[in-house]
């Protein structure tokens, strides 16, 4: 038992100088689009100026239960206007809570874990600009025993790392898809418990409704696209075909529709570079 | 413009033949009729990308057999639910006719327009992509289910 509570103890960043510098809200605009915060955290299906309402709400169901997105407009009783920007690097880098707690990894620290800590610190300064949503949400709705959160201190220790995933693929690219775009978090397939395999990075996976698939979007899946191709898709939403974006994805392509043509670039080099995986026969 | 007049028709009559020919179950004319309409956006969005030289009768015959798909999608989607396994089409479509409805009407109408006075080049068509993709975009965010 000791050992259970020595190894699942949170794991905090060091803090750092420059989680007290004060943030730049515009280039923190750019890092909350490629993360897409908003598709998750506003309230479902808003639109036009309501989805920068970040009231949370929003559930997500998947194997392991019913998530419940939290409120994370700068309303201090019920959103994250009480936090430092050192608060928001441990939830976003190490899955932690101000008090301590673990969160569950539908917030996608995997990914975040590979932030830069100046990327945290003007992202906060954007969040601190949106509109404070007073707004309480109820809680996940998880089964045993997946209720118990200390346990994730485990997954944690088994998952969080913040070291590339494809080395030597370009550098750009590979922060926006591996870091901040956390693309693999729905086009990975994981194990068992929840981690990703990633000896099939990118290689598409089933959607977590339990329905259906989510695309491949490796070399070996995204055949006969340019360069010019993807790029053109995350503009607009189109593929090569002319079929279009769907389901979560839609909000995907209006957030990263934003991104400057470069941004938008280097993610297409990224998934022209990773290893092809061919998508299973079906 | 008459020459162009005749042909657009005639490409419409042409392909609403096809779409007869496409396949006799329901849900088969509606995944026509999509094919149709992604087959028109190539075409136009070639044009606006710069990968087509712009073509005042192809981008009228493309509007013309979109607007067809369009009409055809709209009686492809019968009164009571048509759930197939092979049909991405969702259960949300009955639950949410009303809307279901206005998108798809909405998508006709964006259509209708253009035709009244098409784009007259690849910057233009490009205007009317970046109006017609978040339509098309809205309806599969929703209503349809992700690949199998």
């Amino acid at each position: 038992m000791g050992i259970f509570w020595f190894l699942t103890e949170p794991n905090w960043l060091t803090n750092d100088p420059i989680y007290a510098s004060s943030g730049d809200a515009v280039a923190g605009e750019r890092i909350y689009r490629i993360a897409g915060c908003g598709a998750c955290h506003m309230a479902k299906g808003a639109t036009g100026n309501d989805q920068l309402r970040l009231v949370g709400g929003q559930a997500f169901s998947s194997p392991f239960g019913t998530f419940i997105a939290p409120n994370i407009s700068p309303d201090v009783e019920t959103g994250i206007g009480g936090w430092s920007a050192f608060d928001l690097a441990n939830a976003l880098l190490r899955g932690i809570s101000p008090t301590g707690a673990h969160y569950y990894p539908v917030l996608p620290y995997a990914a975040y874990t590979r932030m830069n800590p100046s990327d945290v610190v003007d992202l906060k300064a954007f969040l601190d600009t949106l509109p404070a949503v007073a707004q309480t949400n109820p809680d996940h709705d998880l089964p045993l025993p997946f209720r118990l959160r200390r346990g994730l201190g485990l997954w944690k220790l088994l998952f969080l790392n913040d070291a590339p995933v494809i080395a030597d693929a370009p550098e750009e690219g590979r922060y926006l898809v591996e870091a901040l775009g956390h693309c693999a978090e729905c086009h990975t397939p994981r194990n068992l418990i929840g981690g990703l395999q990633t000896s099939q990075w990118l290689a598409g996976a089933p959607h977590p409704s339990g329905t259906g698939r989510i695309p491949n979007i490796t070399p070996g899946g995204l055949v006969g696209w340019s360069a010019v191709d993807i790029v053109y898709y995350l503009q607009t939403g189109f593929t090569p075909e002319f079929d279009t974006a769907g389901g979560e994805m839609v909000e995907v392509i209006a957030n990263l529709s934003k991104l400057s043509d470069e941004d938008l670039a280097n993610i297409a080099a990224y998934l022209q570079f990773v290893p092809a995986h061919t998508s299973e026969p079906r | 413009m008459k020459l162009s007049v005749i042909s657009t028709t005639l490409a419409a009559t042409l392909f609403a033949g096809a779409l007869f020919a496409g396949g006799h179950l329901v849900y088969e004319q509606r995944q026509a009729a999509m094919k149709s309409m992604g087959g028109s956006m190539k075409t136009l969005g070639g044009m606006a990308q710069g990968a087509m030289e712009f073509d005042g009768d192809a981008v009228a015959a493309a509007l013309a057999t979109m607007q067809a798909s369009a009409e055809m999608a709209q009686g492809a989607f019968p009164a009571e639910p048509d759930l197939d396994p092979n049909s991405r089409a969702l259960a949300a479509i009955w639950e949410n006719r009303a809307d279901f409805d206005a998108r798809l009407q909405s998508l006709a109408d964006a259509i209708t327009i253009a035709q009244a006075a098409p784009p007259a080049d690849a910057a233009a068509i490009g205007a009317f992509m970046g109006q017609v993709g978040p339509t098309c975009q809205g309806c599969h965010e929703t209503y349809r289910a992700p690949m199998q």
